[in-house]
């Protein structure tokens, strides 16, 4: 009698196991898949951030050269234009700076 | 006639009884392996989890920085707007200044100053290394 409980314990105790098993292994599975969810969404907005950072770059080259063109070059190309018009008295290139907006005087 | 009688141990074992003792190891043996295996399962469960945590803090961090990034976009998308319309106003004038020089002496002296070409996509733009020079 009492070798027969035993046995009868142990195999309850394997068969519960084996469902404990597979409630576990069933739990991991649903977790590794969240995870591969996740790690996909991360690879999209990190596509995302890359394209927004491509665009931002695109935009503060255009700003930089607006700038420098705004700035340094284009004002010392007008005040070349300027000041060649009243030396040499130029007519084409008072009326190239007339068509812009520019009136070159003479201090 | 004598009487023989047969004592054997082993018959005496081999009733339906005695298979319990086997039973019984083999169940406790493969209740040992799943009890291992379930706690290896319970360990990478636990990590997984953890992971999962790192991995929504990481999506936090990346939607507000796509956020942040967006509205700076949207920020600049005004002065962008002013740059391409100085960039076009100052094209415009040097493309026709290249004109100009075709004929005019003066105007040739100033594109030839500051390398003033036409580049391949048809803008007229000083060279890069034109450096602004002021005449007295």
């Amino acid at each position: 009698m009492p070798k027969q409980l035993i046995s009868t314990a142990t195999c309850s105790l394997a068969v519960l196991l084996g469902l404990w098993f597979l409630v576990s292994n069933w739990s991991n599975q649903n977790l590794q898949q969240g995870l591969q969810k996740q790690q996909d969404e991360i690879q999209s907005r990190q596509l995302t951030i890359q394209s927004q950072q491509q665009q931002l770059q695109a935009q503060q080259q255009l700003i930089d050269s607006a700038s420098q063109l705004a700035n340094q070059v284009g004002p010392s190309v007008i005040r070349d234009l300027a000041s060649l018009q009243l030396q040499n008295k130029n007519q084409k290139i008072a009326t190239l700076l007339k068509k812009y907006g520019i009136e070159a005087k003479a201090n | 006639m004598e009487d023989y009688t047969i004592e054997d141990s082993t018959l005496q074992s081999s009733g339906p009884e005695n298979i319990h003792l086997p039973l019984a190891l083999l169940a406790l043996a493969f209740a040992i392996f799943l009890f291992a295996q379930i706690s290896s399962l319970g360990q990478n469960g636990r990590s997984m989890r953890w992971q999962t945590e790192n991995l929504d803090r990481q999506i936090e961090s990346l939607v507000e920085s796509e956020k942040n990034l967006g509205n700076l976009v949207k920020q600049r998308e005004s002065l962008v707007e002013q740059s391409q319309q100085v960039q076009a106003r100052y094209t415009e004038m040097l493309t026709d200044l290249i004109k100009l020089a075709e004929t005019d002496a003066d105007a040739r002296a100033v594109v030839d100053k500051y390398k003033i070409q036409r580049q391949p996509n048809q803008q007229a733009a000083p060279a890069d290394g034109a450096t602004p020079q002021s005449t007295p």
